[in-house]
């Protein structure tokens, strides 16, 4: 963010504008905070309530519930070996998405070979297929191949992501000058490490952002995991989630709303810590670019 | 907007369904009758399977697992607290959950029911839980195995209804047993009551209101006391649909019944003149109705709903309220159990139905629902106590709390309620030629798009609300006319 | 130029490179999806545990979801309709999700304003897609329904009870803002990483020569942003067009009369209730095929071509 900085010639006009400028994009961030933080801050609100207050109608304030509606989250072990379940998968998913993502950019934007051109426009086009669909014959396979209640077929499948590729597709198109490759192979690298080493450092941002996509969308995802796993010890989050929201919604008396919101609020945590943690690649990715120039 | 995320939560919500289609060749092909809704003997519905009656790999398992498919961990809570200790020793039961949103539970209980005859003895399915509103589809299947033949002959502590759900079209195989009933019964607001009826005794308001032409003329006299009859114009509805005369459903051509069009009419009705709102069953403001400045009269429901469903009304107004029988006996709800074809235990997996069916002490525990322990979502149980009563499907028991001048419900301001819904478990009436297996779209669906055309702002004319259940009709079963 | 002595010797390591990615998509994706599409050419569909099927009926599936008076249809040509409803939602949400977004990239990457406190913000425009689309309309759905905290307001100030969930404009509207409160997080991550890999000397000759901001967005930014530009307007077609779980759940899948209803929504009522691989494979091939000509045209707008950006690089 900070590596450049605009020459010490700045005029007062023009320091005036900058100021008014600084002002407004802080009301704007300002506002935009709100937006975002609100839906939490709504969730955190119905997690310190408890089953009866929230039935009655929704509130702006928070209760008293928080610990109670926690320790019933947590009672038992479901949760957490959902969290450490949903943890493995999306972690390995997403690094499996990002790397072999990368790859396949890179091998189309630096190569030229004969099925380059129909390779692009073949993923492009399967980037538009409805997922749904190729997901229904999916779990029909998994079965199949007597992959269900393993975590393979939820996590295996991320190699071949077509918009986690057409991203990196168009950021090596912009950022991966053909250069450095050329000058990595004058001094001896062989190609899988010039990927490794010198082509894949430059796309750290790029990764970074797929990364927490990937990364969030598998800790969200409940469709096929719902299908393909059914033994207590293994199911991941969403599933959870999901067991808990559908015995309230359908009347019974085994779950509580305080206790649903709360779990999700939990489910949250892990992904925020991911996402801060891998967010500062994408600033880092500022240096490398420098450099590159 | 990523793709990949969006699928990833499109599927979040639950909603495709999976290939029941087994890789076999042998699918009926074409439109042959279906064991569903006519009465050809259950015959076509084994596609993909073959007919092998022997179990084809038992292995050294066999029978050391007693699995449970179930949608939540209600049943297990009960079978836990009452029977657990007299499961043989060396057998552990596993609870086979699916969460039951969109059609999640009916897709894996498919999928496993069709491949159980030659999963091995761990794997296999041995009991499997069905609703009131799909429980027709697996009834009428081969992979429910008749209960006498797991050892269930005596049913005759059960409702009726509750045998009648469970039983073939064709051959009257009773194929599934209940340790409930669901009677519904409508329950007022007693201090409404004595304003707009003059009493708040429940013998005295039944009597107000126990025709529909009594219900819908004490709706005028509600709204001019300030009051609404009903929180929603959806209340009344099962009320009517299950006491049709005709079925909904016949060769396979869809007309509205004679109930429905009587559900529509008062509906139209409570809703023009303001006798009742246009919100859905569970929505909030229909909750909002059960607050201490609630104007509701009449709340429908099964003793379920009261003692839990309410508890916005046991918090704010707890013995305002009380149950009587209203213009029709019907029903709400309920979980069966069968028995899954290709079973390693059938005699655990018929002990257990005869307990829950007959066993007077696991009957009566559960009547009085304490003793539970909470299950955490790995299906075993946690250290939180849990209070759930059920009505349970055994007259004899009914019987004995009916009797029972000091038992009381203590939001019911102490009316026995077991009582009360005695006397309408005996009066429902489960035709079967009026039930389908597509109930549900009948009974949530079908009512709720017709609601649409009676919403002053929603701009849906009767006729669109019609073509828009016809467009689900077709989602549901292409080949259904109307 | 440098193309000629590359592709000489290393067109095998092409091959190599992609290899993972089209074996994993052939074996988990390729597979099942021909045979969907084959199905869409059949009469497929379950009975309750029964199958009907599969019969060969050429283009009936096809014929019936354009024939006004089918079974599918009732009167009105549904998959036009609900392509629209789609449309509509998705451009409601769309617009304002990339001019924030855009906004966003610009003062977070600007070397000029020099925000403080750019990770708070970073982190915090990220969060509600954190929160799983079916919390988000539980949510949104208790805050505005009739009993609900704005019209508590509503009524407090002596308005009329708004029924937000009864009127097409108010039901589309707000599946548009969870959409776009959703999504304008990721979207100005892609945009700022984007940013971040333009050439900052090229910002910092701009600056030397006197450019004003407008001219460095205009003249740097936004020609060297394209290639991200063109990725963030397609995958928000492609997921605009997929939009499901948020209306299905907001509007209780659709209303007000089928005005919120998607083409997803409409493609899961032939999937979840019959398994009707018949019907759903032909509505995901007419799906796909809506998707790419949209795609086209945004690509062929957007002045797409991959070499357009290196050109303009070449050119500095």
């Amino acid at each position: 963010m900070g590596t450049t900085h605009i020459g010490t010639g700045e005029t007062k006009s023009a320091k005036t504008k900058t100021t008014t400028a600084r002002v407004l994009s802080y009301i704007f961030l300002g506002f935009v905070t709100l937006i975002s933080l609100f839906p939490l801050y709504l969730l955190l609100i119905n997690s310190t309530r408890s089953h009866i207050e929230i039935n009655a109608g929704f509130s702006m304030l928070p209760s008293m519930n928080l610990p109670l509606n926690f320790q019933k989250a947590a009672a038992g072990g479901g949760l957490w070996a959902g969290l450490l379940n949903s943890f493995i998968v999306a972690t390995a998913s997403s690094l499996l998405s990002c790397y072999f993502s990368a790859m396949t950019a890179y091998g189309i934007h630096v190569y030229d070979f004969k099925l380059k051109k129909f390779a692009f426009t073949f993923i492009m086009v399967i980037m538009m297929i409805p997922t749904q669909i190729s997901a229904v014959g999916f779990v029909e396979l998994v079965y199949k191949f007597g992959l269900d209640n393993t975590f393979l077929p939820l996590i295996v499948p991320s190699i071949a992501a077509p918009a986690v590729f057409f991203y990196m597709k168009q950021y090596v198109e912009s950022s991966l000058p053909l250069e450095v490759i050329e000058a990595a192979r004058v001094d001896g690298s062989n190609e899988f490490r010039t990927f490794n080493t010198i082509a894949l450092p430059m796309m750290k941002p790029a990764i970074a952002v797929q990364l927490i996509f990937a990364f969030t969308s598998s800790w969200n995802n409940f469709f096929i995991p719902a299908l393909i796993l059914n033994k207590p010890e293994n199911k991941t989050v969403p599933i959870l989630i999901s067991t808990l929201r559908t015995n309230v919604a359908s009347g019974g008396a085994s779950a509580d709303w305080g206790m649903v919101y709360m779990t999700i609020l939990i489910a949250i945590i892990p992904v925020v810590i991911v996402y801060i943690f891998v967010s500062k690649h994408i600033v880092q990715g500022v240096a490398l670019g420098a450099v590159k120039g | 907007m990523k793709k990949r995320i969006l699928a990833a939560l499109v599927a979040s919500a639950a909603v495709l369904s999976l290939a029941g289609c087994n890789n076999g060749g042998n699918s009926t092909s074409g439109n042959t009758s279906t064991s569903g809704n006519t009465s050809t003997s259950g015959n076509t519905s084994t596609s993909g399977n073959t007919s092998t009656d022997t179990p084809a790999s038992a292995g050294d398992n066999s029978g050391k697992k007693l699995r449970i498919a179930c949608w939540n961990y209600e049943f297990a809570e009960y079978f836990n607290a009452f029977y657990q200790d007299k499961i043989p020793a060396g057998i552990t039961v596993e609870w086979v959950q699916f969460p039951n949103e969109g059609k999640n539970y009916q897709d894996n209980l498919d999928r496993l029911l069709k491949a159980n005859e030659s999963a091995s003895g761990d794997d296999k399915i041995d009991m499997f839980l069905a609703e009131a509103d799909y429980i027709k589809k697996y009834v009428n299947s081969d992979f429910s195995l008749d209960v006498k033949s797991v050892g269930v002959t005596d049913t005759s502590n059960s409702y009726q209804y509750v045998l009648d759900a469970a039983t073939t079209d064709s051959g009257n195989v009773l194929k599934g047993v209940s340790f409930q009933g669901c009677p519904g019964a409508v329950i007022v607001r007693k201090s409404i009551a004595k304003t707009v009826l003059g009493t708040d005794d429940p013998a005295q308001i039944q009597s107000k209101i126990d025709s529909w032409d009594k219900f819908n003329a004490v709706a005028k006299d509600a709204k001019a006391a300030g009051y609404l009859m009903t929180p929603s114009a959806l209340e009344t509805y099962r009320a009517f649909a299950n006491n049709a005369t005709t079925s909904y459903l016949n060769d396979n051509k869809f007309a509205p019944t004679e109930a429905f069009n009587s559900w529509y009419a008062q509906a139209k009705d409570f809703v023009d003149n303001g006798y009742t709102l246009t919100c859905k069953l569970w929505a909030d403001e229909k909750t909002n109705e059960m607050r201490k400045d609630g104007k509701a009269m009449c709340f429908f429901g099964p003793s379920w709903y009261y003692n839990f469903s309410m508890s916005t009304a046991q918090q704010e107004c707890p013995g305002d309220w009380c149950v009587v029988q209203g213009p029709a006996a019907y029903f709400w709800g309920g979980t069966w159990m069968l028995a899954a074809k290709g079973t390693d235990n059938t005699e655990l997996v018929g002990q257990v139905m005869n307990a829950f069916t007959n066993d007077a002490e696991v009957m009566e525990k559960l009547l009085l629902g304490k003793g539970i322990k909470e299950f955490s979502t790995d299906g075993k149980p946690t250290d939180a106590d849990k209070f759930n009563p059920a009505f349970p499907n055994n007259k004899a028991i009914v019987k004995k709390y009916a009797d029972d001048a000091s038992y009381g419900n203590e939001f019911l301001g102490g009316q026995n309620d077991i009582a009360m819904m005695s006397g309408i478990a005996d009066n429902i009436k489960w035709i079967k030629e009026n039930h389908t297996v597509y109930d549900q779209t009948f009974n949530e669906a079908l009512p709720e798009a017709m609601l649409e055309s009676l919403k002053k702002d929603s701009g849906v004319t009767e006729e669109q609300a019609w073509n828009n259940f016809y467009k689900t009709l077709a989602g549901v079963d292409p080949s259904i006319t109307h | 130029m440098n193309k000629k002595h590359k592709s000489v010797s290393y067109a095998k390591w092409g091959y190599i490179f992609i290899a993972p990615f089209f074996i994993v998509y052939i074996v988990f994706s390729l597979i099942p999806l021909i045979s969907t599409f084959t199905y869409s050419f059949f009469e497929y569909y379950e009975r309750g545990l029964d199958v009907v099927g599969p019969n060969f009926v050429g283009f009936k599936n096809y014929a019936d979801l354009f024939d006004p008076s089918s079974y599918i249809n009732n009167g009105e040509i549904s998959i036009l309709t609900y392509a629209g409803n789609t449309m509509i939602m998705w451009i409601m949400g769309a617009i304002p999700q990339l001019l924030f977004s855009l906004m966003l990239a610009v003062i977070f990457t600007s070397a000029r304003l020099r925000i403080k406190g750019q990770r708070f913000f970073k982190t915090v425009i990220y969060m509600p897609n954190l929160i799983m689309a079916a919390a988000f309309a539980m949510l949104f759905f208790a805050l505005f329904n009739t009993v609900g905290p704005v019209n508590q307001i509503i009524t407090s100030m002596g308005g009329e009870t708004v029924r937000f969930f009864d009127m097409t404009v108010s039901a589309r509207t707000l599946v548009a803002a969870i959409n776009f409160i959703m999504w304008f997080g990721n979207t100005t991550i892609l945009l700022m990483a984007g940013i971040m890999g333009i050439d900052q000397s090229l910002f910092e000759a701009a600056a030397i020569d006197g450019a004003t901001s407008w001219q460095v967005f205009y003249k740097i930014t936004i020609p060297l942003l394209m290639p991200i530009m063109v990725y963030v307007a397609i995958t928000s077609l492609i997921g605009g067009l997929q939009m499901f779980d948020v209306p299905q759940i907001l509007t209780n899948r659709g209303e007000p009369g089928n005005s919120c209803k998607t083409l997803i929504m409409f493609l899961n009522d032939y999937i979840s209730g019959s398994k009707n691989y018949g019907v759903s494979g032909a509505i995901s091939v007419l799906v796909f095929i809506i998707t790419g000509v949209l795609s086209i045209f945004v690509f062929k707008t957007m002045g797409w071509s991959g070499k357009k950006s290196k050109k303009s690089k070449k050119g500095v």
